[in-house]
């Protein structure tokens, strides 16, 4: 894979003064070489493995590491996909991002099977993260209503796409084509 | 009245009449005009006259889009060859070099043509291949110029295989067989009652806006593997891509004439993988169209073939509200229809996932849902 460019972050990734503040603020966990899931063997090779399989993927998936901050700050593994495919509306680049230390809320699940997924940022939505992610899957559901790593990337930017229409949809019609969870879960767990 | 739950039954004339309707009105928007057709030729003519008054007892051939009756609009240029008689005993390989009787084809044609076309330029110093005229007067409206590239070709008389010319390859030679090319398209063009020339169009204006991943050549010469009958559009456009992409995870494509030693090159900053995973990736939208009409959803069909040629002002997108609408009922038809799985630890009935559009991809049913409350 080629590494992602500086332009294509910049239309991915949310760029908030107020992220920046908070982040900073925060104790930094010194990082320790080796120890982070992405380095683990085969963790890559599983999350890519079916995307050359799918032609509506192939090729168009760049890989980066990237620091939050200045070198030594925890890492992010970043996907960057040129525009995934979704009906009634040209191609939508995506960025999932795998962060080493997040510090966003991930409920329980470890930071590899509930990574930051950014598409159409600004786009009105009832089912967004803080951060402006999409919220694509309630992470107390079973695996089998959830995305875990295992399941590879293809999986994962196709519920993208579907999260996308379904957002178009409902700035239409106001209507959540899909399921919807209830708003009970607490970002101490 | 169709709601959510009931899509709009498939008709079996709509296939026929909607897809290939939008094709037809796309390949009118990019044929051009008789009037440009006209232009064109007759600069050819000028141009052919001026090379046999130069070399006389020479045959002028004519190859290249407007020959084979696939040009696009906009009209850019013409093609066409001089087989300098004079040349055959001292011009070839292990001979002379073309540049002499490329400079004596020049000046004729300065000569001829300057009167009419004052900002006439000709080139063909350091050139790989041809002549090309710079008429300095575009034939289109709104384009900057209309050129001709020219070929000196010398006979090849080669005892024991005749079949071609010698065209120019800087200063040496390479063998040819224009005027077979232009003879099997031509044939191909009326086996098929004009569908290869139809589809050879759609297909160069395809490459066009997608990063031409193959020359037009390229194109032509798959197409006379498979482009035989007369079809829909819609059919020939299938068939061609499925050889395409067999052929060339294969190897290059052969010269059609069985004539020049090299296969057809393809875009020299990609690799046949490459120019493969282009063609793969414009056939599953093809398909996906095809798919879409014939289970009735024909606005969803109409944007896969937009997104396909990607061009709007050829092929214009449908209206998005409308896509909409259908790959909601889609989408709410393919998740009834799933079948419905138990779990009862989670409590929760879990479907097979289903996704928005096409089919037969990863897809799992989840449940979307927000922390914007919490935080």
């Amino acid at each position: 894979m080629t590494p992602i460019s500086d332009a294509a972050l910049a239309v991915a990734r949310p760029c908030r003064a107020g992220h920046r503040c908070v982040a900073k603020s925060l104790p930094v966990p010194l990082r320790e070489r080796g120890t982070w899931y992405a380095d683990e063997p085969g963790f890559i090779r599983t999350l890519e493995r079916d995307l050359e399989a799918h032609v509506e993927h192939r090729g168009l998936v760049t890989r980066h590491i990237a620091a939050a901050y200045s070198s030594g700050a925890p890492r992010i593994l970043q996907y960057a996909h040129a525009g995934v495919e979704v009906p009634s509306r040209p191609n939508i680049p995506v960025l999932v991002e795998f962060h080493e230390f997040p510090l966003y809320p991930t409920y329980g699940r470890h930071p590899r099977d509930y990574p930051r997924v950014y598409a159409d940022l600004g786009a009105d939505s009832p089912h967004r993260l803080g951060g402006d992610a999409l919220c694509i899957y309630h992470p107390d559901d079973p695996p089998e209503r959830t995305w875990q790593h295992s399941d590879g990337l293809a999986l994962l930017f196709n519920l993208a796409a579907n999260h996308l229409f379904f957002e178009a949809y409902w700035r239409e019609h106001d209507m959540w084509l899909n399921d919807e969870a209830g708003h009970n879960l607490s970002p101490a767990r | 009245m169709y709601t959510l739950e009931q899509p709009v039954p498939p008709s079996p004339f709509s296939r026929a009449a909607s897809l290939e309707a939008i094709l037809e009105a796309a390949r009118h928007r990019i044929e051009v005009t008789d009037a440009e057709l006209d232009a064109a030729r007759k600069r050819r003519a000028m141009l052919a006259s001026a090379l046999l008054a130069e070399f006389r007892g020479s045959e002028v051939y004519v190859n290249g889009s407007i020959a084979h009756g696939d040009a696009l609009d906009p009209l850019t240029d013409v093609d066409l060859g001089v087989i300098v008689a004079e040349a055959v005993e001292t011009h070839g390989p292990g001979k002379r070099g073309c540049s002499d009787l490329q400079e004596r084809a020049a000046n004729a044609i300065k000569a001829a043509l300057r009167p009419e076309f004052e900002n006439l330029r000709v080139e063909h110093r350091s050139r790989k291949r041809s002549i090309l005229v710079r008429f300095g007067d575009p034939v289109t409206p709104g384009q900057t110029d209309f050129t001709a590239d020219v070929i000196i070709a010398v006979d090849n008389t080669d005892a024991d295989d005749n079949r071609g010319l010698w065209i120019p390859r800087y200063m040496g030679w390479d063998r040819s067989h224009p005027q077979e090319h232009t003879r099997l398209v031509l044939h191909a063009n009326a086996r098929s009652l004009s569908t290869y020339a139809r589809t050879v169009r759609l297909l160069k204006h395809w490459n066009r806006a997608n990063g031409k991943p193959l020359c037009s050549w390229n194109i032509k010469a798959l197409g006379l593997d498979v482009l035989d009958e007369s079809r829909p559009l819609l059919s020939s456009l299938d068939v061609w891509f499925t050889h395409a992409i067999r052929s060339l995870r294969v190897g290059l494509t052969e010269d059609p004439a069985g004539v020049a030693p090299k296969p057809i090159s393809i875009n020299e900053k990609m690799t046949r993988t490459e120019v493969v995973d282009r063609l793969e990736k414009a056939h599953r939208l093809l398909r996906q169209s095809i798919t879409y009409e014939d289970a009735g959803f024909g606005a969803m069909a109409h944007e896969s073939l937009a997104k396909m040629f990607n061009d709007p002002e050829m092929l214009p997108y449908p209206d998005e509200k409308v896509v909409r609408a259908e790959a909601a009922r889609k989408f709410t038809r393919d998740r009834t229809a799933a079948q419905s799985v138990a779990t009862p630890a989670a409590g929760v009935t879990a479907t097979i996932g289903v996704n928005v559009g096409a089919e037969g991809r990863p897809a799992r049913n989840v449940r979307s849902w927000s922390d914007k409350h919490i935080r």
